[in-house]
């Protein structure tokens, strides 16, 4: 530690400029990652994007871990105790953990972490909603009063996905929840190195030498023990896929998370290069409405535009390298997925037919408006392809290619299409988030909680409150059975298909997670 | 130019104080384009599955609702102290983020100028001296190819030669200077290179018109009469006086230098203030844009008086 | 990056003085002989206006049918130059992108000149507005074109007018600086003073004695506006800040082969080549013009 701050003064106090440190790091203790996007924020309760999420499992801890299937297992807790049937939750903190700054944890960051997670979280939201009291019996004991039993509590407190419920010091969490937490100090195996971040470039990671491992338990996914075998953790900013990929082949990185496909078959033939498909459950394609503005409020014009859909092209059209097309509203591995009324497309539809079908369901020459990244592949291809089919049926319809940041803000307008709002917008969603109604923010009827487009489907949302007060999982895959036929017939948005999308990382990187990337438990060789 | 006889400094000093003008014009000018954007910092820090609350609440965080002349004084305030306001998206203040990026860029173009002038002011010589011949035409039409092709397509090709197949030299990325003179100068070859492919043809092609014109007067044929090597009289008279037109270029070449180093450094992935600049656009950093555009505004205004300050002494009839 | 803005000097020996024709002849072969680069400027971008103009009727399809089966196939004897990552026609694409590149490259060297002609006489002849005009002009170019033509960009949506927008504003400044120029220089010379003591009104005075004098530097500006603006307009749709995809220019489609270029690198390189081919027949175009109009009056600039 000392003869690494020597250096770094020695090397600081020769650059006239403020050019941040670059640690004098070993290659093989080091591993360079090109993430997507830049890390927009450091707050896991403040932003939904994904880097954040990866960033969220860095530097924090959760309550409870997932494995490989996600179900839920204890992790910072050492179990929980059932009471009261059902209606009283106790757990307790094991021993050993202690944030970045130095202070234990104890139950009361725990219950300020998870009050402050709830607020934003659907799932967290759905479990304070049946909660009476939750609060810190003494340092180590975290207890729940429930108002009714929620059997899915530790599911909820396992979130891998956004927002995932990390638990940080009781100060931070309890600081004015409108702004982000300033500072990312956490419980987890890795910590932030603000001073070493440049926007746009590099985020910077750096082994938490006291985190103290799970001692029991399989290490698999989230759950069981962590542990930082390498030192430091570079995150570099490299939004060009081409320029990415030569960097992966010449060595200057390590891991790339998602090149785009075409680059795949490249990487593949390439001798040290690892593809692995860790989000085993794939990007599912959804292509969704406004539902608020004619003609999308027509459940009987987004019937014949399902029909119109053809998965297959749309994955050809993505350059998948891998792909799943008969896909339905929940992820296809999901206990709740079913086969009922989907795939609702075929490969090749009958246009000439759908058009007098379209006609049928009142369709009347309204104008469509659909949105799009231009510079976003995931985004614009399905956005081109569906431009294309929507004029095959001959629809009217405008593409209107956006940056990223007025498309983020047009999304939520409420207008007519014409007037700054939109008809319909693509997308990709991991599989992981559309797994079971929970965490699923397209398949809602309650206009304001979905992803987008404001669907007005009462029954959807029935059934979803039946979900979580269901006491079995026949009960529960019952349940979604009957929403997957709902959305049949509503067609909140249309499936397009699965992605499933490979990692590309250098021979000699092991212990790669599934679903998420994730930075503990990996060894360079 | 002769304005009046206090010298040098006078000068200087007159033309700083009518650069503040200038400025404030520039700054009144992107507060208010970034005033009426479209899109705000707020949906990106959001990210794409927040709700609208969640965006809400992002953006009272950020004081976006106050009028315009309010946040304008303050900013204009704040700027007077040399409080350039801090980014949206990263809590850092605004000048530490210029500091920290100043430097690739500031050696993207230190380099990039280096290699332009050795390469294509002795080109330029070398079309003047052959002028008419089959070399001068080469040099002329391989000059004018140069800024026609886009600079990003040159980029990827000597990326693809250099360091995808040959591995000769970093596919991206910059080693600052406080890790090897080597390894900093190795990482700025090929985006110098590929901007400097552009430059060298309008600084080639200055040289030679200029050195055509030396080439007639007189003091060259005396140079010539009186036995010295060519290599000296064309280097050492006629180049000394043909430099004040190639210096106004160089100058002008600058500013283009910038714009390029936008693309370079998206291609090659360097930490510069072009990428800053575009980035901070894109997500709609205010404090970034409105910081960066004051900081291009100033050097191309201290920029501009170097150059007429650079013509003194190389032509001592210039005189302010 | 803009194109190389006017050169201050311009000496007396230039290409068409070297050969000094014993007797001037006369002929069409004479004239290309005397100014090479006229010629082949022209001909170069007389081919190419040509195959955007006519693109309809030289064996293309329609360049936004997509067909994702058929997706980043190398040329063929099917796809001449093979297709992009949806299958379209790149043939068709980059035939029917020169309309897109050579329209703005035009509108932005027209409107600029007129924009810039209108700036530059009023701030040469009215001299209060002298000031405010050209600190304006000074601030806006302190600002790197690019960056400029972004930032309009983000402002608006995408699209071809806005991007015509964008650009234009972007080009004026030099284009007012030149005429501004010009005016001054005028202004001092005798026989200005002479009209105006006669008592010929200001619009007669730029009509007989200024515009004669400022369409020639004008013209040869004008025509590297056109390269710059082009070539603007490339990074912008390249970056995305341009033309919207139901119109694509050449940018735009190197745009969208830009992840591949390394295994498909013909989704780049034929827009690039067509691209710097126009860029290089402007850019010869302009020298030539400078060269022939005027040598001298390049130093005014």
């Amino acid at each position: 530690m000392q003869r690494r701050d020597f250096i770094r003064g020695a090397v600081a106090g020769a650059t006239a400029l403020a050019m941040p440190h670059i640690a004098i790091a070993q290659p093989n203790k080091t591993l360079r990652f090109k993430p997507n996007n830049d890390l927009s924020a450091i707050d896991p309760a403040f932003s939904a994007a994904f880097v954040t999420r990866y960033h969220a499992h860095l530097v924090f801890d959760t309550l409870y871990g997932q494995d490989n299937n996600l179900n839920p297992h204890p992790q910072m807790v050492e179990g929980h105790v059932v009471e009261n049937d059902g209606l009283l939750w106790r757990m307790k903190l094991r021993p050993g953990l202690k944030f970045h700054d130095g202070e234990p944890v104890r139950a009361q960051d725990a219950v300020a972490s998870i009050k402050r997670w709830a607020r934003v979280d659907t799932f967290g939201q759905a479990l304070m909603a049946a909660t009476d009291e939750l609060s810190a019996q003494s340092d180590k004991e975290i207890v729940f009063r429930l108002k009714r039993p929620f059997p899915l509590l530790p599911n909820a407190l396992a979130k891998s996905s956004t927002y995932v419920p990390v638990i940080m010091p009781e100060r931070l969490a309890q600081s004015d929840h409108t702004k982000p937490i300033t500072e990312a100090i956490g419980s987890g195996p890795y910590r932030y190195i603000a001073k070493d971040r440049v926007i746009g470039q590099l985020v910077v990671y750096e082994k938490f030498a006291d985190y103290v491992p799970r001692p029991e338990g399989r290490s698999e996914y989230t759950s069981g023990a962590k542990v930082a075998y390498l030192d430091r953790i570079e995150w570099r900013i490299i939004p060009d896929q081409a320029t990415a990929a030569g960097a992966l082949r010449a060595g200057e990185i390590d891991w790339f998370e998602n090149p785009i496909g075409d680059l795949i078959p490249m990487l593949r033939k390439d001798p040290n290069i690892q593809l692995d498909l860790i989000f085993k459950l794939g990007d599912m394609g959804v292509l969704t409405f406004n539902h608020l503005h004619a003609p999308m409020n027509n459940p009987a014009v987004r019937r014949v535009l399902a029909k119109a859909v053809s998965q297959t092209e749309m994955m050809d059209a993505i350059g998948a390298d891998a792909s799943t097309t008969d896909v339905g509203f929940f992820t296809p591995e999901s206990p709740m997925a079913s086969k009922t009324g989907v795939p609702i497309g075929a490969p090749t539809p009958d246009y000439a037919n759908l058009k007098r079908e379209l006609a049928a369901a009142g369709y009347n020459g309204e104008k469509i408006v659909l949105i799009t990244v231009g510079q976003s592949t995931n985004i614009n291809t399905q956005a081109v392809v569906l431009e294309d089919i929507l004029k095959r049926l001959g629809m009217n319809v405008e593409l209107v290619a956006l940056d990223f940041a007025n498309w983020l803000r047009r999304r939520q307008s409420r207008e007519l299409p014409e007037n700054g709002g939109w008809s319909m917008l693509t997308t990709f969603i991991p599989g992981q988030d559309l797994w079971d109604p929970a965490g699923h923010l397209m398949l809602r009827g309650s206009k304001q909680h979905a992803y987008a487009g404001w669907p007005d489907i009462p029954k959807l949302e029935e059934l979803r409150n039946a979900w979580f007060s269901a006491t079995n999982d026949e009960m529960r895959r019952d349940i979604c059975h009957q929403m997957q036929l709902v959305a049949v017939q509503e067609v909140p948005y249309i499936p397009s298909g699965r992605w499933l999308n490979p990692t590309a990382y250098r021979k000699g990187l092991t212990g790669v997670a599934r679903h998420t990337p994730l930075f503990y438990n990996l060894k360079k060789a | 130019m002769r304005i009046n006889k206090h010298g040098l400094l006078a000068y200087i000093g007159r033309r700083l104080a009518s650069t503040i003008p200038v400025m404030l014009i520039v700054a009144l000018f992107v507060f208010s384009l970034l005033y009426i954007a479209p899109g705000d910092p707020a949906v990106i820090i959001a990210g794409d599955q927040a709700t609208p609350e969640n965006i809400e609440k992002i953006r009272a965080t950020l004081g976006l609702e106050r009028p315009f002349v309010v946040r304008f004084g303050e900013w204009l305030w704040a700027v007077m102290q040399g409080d350039l306001g801090t980014s949206i998206f990263t809590n850092q203040p605004v000048t530490q983020l210029i500091a920290q990026r100043v430097e690739p860029t500031l050696s993207l173009m230190v380099v990039t100028l280096l290699l332009v002038l050795t390469i294509a002011v002795p080109m330029g010589v070398l079309a003047a001296w052959k002028a008419g011949k089959w070399v001068d035409r080469v040099v002329m039409v391989v000059a004018v190819l140069g800024f026609s092709v886009p600079v990003f397509v040159v980029g990827y090709l000597l990326a693809y030669c250099f360091s995808v197949q040959l591995n000769w030299l970093p596919v991206q990325g910059y080693t600052p200077l406080s890790e090897g003179i080597w390894p900093w100068f190795r990482s700025l070859i090929l985006p110098s290179a590929s901007l400097g492919f552009v430059y060298m043809a309008l600084i080639a092609r200055i040289t030679r018109t200029a050195m055509l014109e030396v080439l007639t007067q007189d003091y060259v044929k005396t140079a010539r009469s009186k036995g010295l090597g060519e290599p000296k009289v064309l280097f050492v008279h006629a180049l000394k006086n043909a430099s004040v037109p190639i210096i106004t270029v160089v100058g002008i070449g600058v500013a283009l230098l910038i714009g390029g180093a936008v693309v370079t450094e998206s291609v090659f992935v360097l930490p510069g203030i072009g990428r800053l600049t575009v980035d901070a656009i894109m997500q709609r950093d205010y404090a970034v844009i409105q910081g960066v555009v004051l900081v291009f505004s100033l050097a191309y205004v201290l920029i501009n008086l170097g150059i007429d300050v650079l013509y003194t002494l190389v032509d001592p009839r210039i005189r302010y | 990056m803009s194109a190389t803005p006017t050169p201050i000097y311009s000496g007396p020996i230039e290409q068409g003085d070297l050969f000094p024709a014993a007797r001037k002849s006369r002929g069409f072969l004479a004239l290309i002989r005397r100014h090479p680069t006229i010629a082949l400027g022209s001909a170069l971008l007389f081919v190419i206006l040509i195959l955007a103009i006519f693109a309809p009727y030289l064996w293309t399809v329609d360049p936004n049918a997509l067909s994702p089966a058929h997706r980043g196939r190398p040329p063929s004897l099917r796809n001449w130059f093979g297709t992009d990552l949806f299958g379209r026609d790149l043939y068709s694409r980059v035939l029917y992108g020169a309309r897109v590149s050579l329209a703005i490259g035009f509108s932005v060297a027209v409107m600029s000149s007129i924009v810039g002609l209108v700036l530059g006489l009023i701030s040469g002849f009215i001299r209060w507005t002298d000031a405010i005009i050209m600190r304006v002009m000074d601030g806006l170019m302190s600002i790197p074109p690019i960056l400029l033509a972004i930032a309009l960009m983000a402002l608006m949506q995408g699209s071809i007018i806005n991007v015509f927008v964008s650009i234009t504003i972007a080009e004026i400044p030099r284009v007012a600086r030149l005429v501004r120029s010009v005016v001054l220089s005028l202004r001092e010379q005798p026989y200005i003073d002479g009209a105006i003591a006669a008592g010929t009104t200001t619009p007669m005075i730029i009509w007989r004695h200024v515009l004669p004098n400022a369409i020639a530097p004008l013209i040869v500006q004008a025509t590297y506006v056109c390269a710059s603006a082009m070539i603007l307009e490339a990074i912008l749709s390249f970056i995305g800040a341009g033309t919207p995809p139901s119109l694509p220019s050449w940018g735009t489609i190197m745009s969208d082969g830009r992840a591949v270029w390394q295994i498909k690198p013909y989704i780049i390189l034929f827009p690039a080549a067509f691209l710097s081919l126009t860029i290089l027949a402007v850019n010869l175009l302009g020298d030539g013009l400078r060269d022939a109009l005027d040598p001298r009056m390049a130093k005014r600039f």
